[in-house]
């Protein structure tokens, strides 16, 4: 997977250096996409997403052609 | 058996509620449908539609005719449920790339053009639709839920059948709906 570089303080970087002795995890780095993984997926189910008038129209007038929606 | 809420079926088109609909049959729950639309080679077994139900909101009078019965309702339709009743929901989903790809092949035989929309845009499109369908039918107090994967419910019937047992509080005939499931009629068709 592509990865790109993004700089924290070293405060949180140690943080999770001392977190690590208790994971399964053996670098800062898969720990930090790991947790942002799991805290983005969450945010994402919990927050409903706006669909705007012309997206929610396409989903009709697909429901409509496939005959379940007058 | 006594039940006073409508058990209704919903999900996207192709996402298994005609199945899930033959299987609650099996299973002691009628279906509430008027056979408009007939059996065809989409659904071989019967769509289990009751045209009614798509004349919500208008048309609600039929509501307590679906007591104790199961009803189909497409998703879209599913805001439009009036409070006043309970409601133990069978929320079907399925891999979305099958469902596009079903779908597809439905409209072809509808004579629909299928490719009004891409496929990865309505992939996207109905990943958000079903995340805001999930969140009204999970903040609804008279709606209980069970999600039932398709495809699990397919290659690992067993745990799918204990939600469903759950979901109607064991007041269901789980090894009867079993009999519902015609393996090689599902597989065959891959949609």
């Amino acid at each position: 997977m592509e990865k790109v570089g993004i700089r924290i303080d070293k405060r949180i970087h140690d943080r999770i250096k001392e977190r690590l002795k208790s994971t399964g995890f053996t670098s800062v780095e898969d720990y930090v996409n790991y947790v942002l993984d799991e805290v983005l997926s969450s945010m994402e189910e919990d927050e409903g997403e706006d669909m705007s008038d012309e997206d929610q129209e396409k989903v009709k007038e697909r429901l409509r052609a496939l005959g379940y929606l007058e | 058996m006594g039940r006073d809420y409508i058990t209704v079926v919903t999900g996207l088109p192709r996402s298994g509620t005609s199945l899930m609909m033959s299987m609650l049959d099996k299973g002691g729950i009628a279906p509430l449908k008027d056979d408009v639309r007939t059996a065809d080679v989409d659904n071989p077994k019967g769509y289990y539609e009751f045209e009614r139900v798509k004349k919500l909101p208008g048309d609600q009078g039929w509501l307590p005719e679906a007591r104790g019965r199961a009803v189909k309702v497409l998703g879209e339709l599913m805001k439009h449920l009036p409070s006043g009743f309970e409601y133990r929901v069978v929320f079907m989903m399925r891999d979305l790339d099958e469902i596009v790809s079903s779908q597809k092949k439905m409209m072809i035989r509808r004579g629909e053009d299928p490719d009004v929309i891409p496929d990865d845009e309505l992939i996207r499109l109905y990943r958000t639709y079903l995340k805001n369908l999930k969140g009204l039918v999970n903040s609804s107090e008279n709606m209980r839920v069970a999600y039932i994967n398709y495809n699990e419910l397919l290659s690992d019937p067993d745990q799918s059948f204990e939600e469903i047992r759950d979901l109607f509080d064991g007041d269901i005939d789980a090894d009867s709906m079993r009999d519902a499931i015609d393996l090689s009629l599902y597989r065959n068709r891959g949609g």
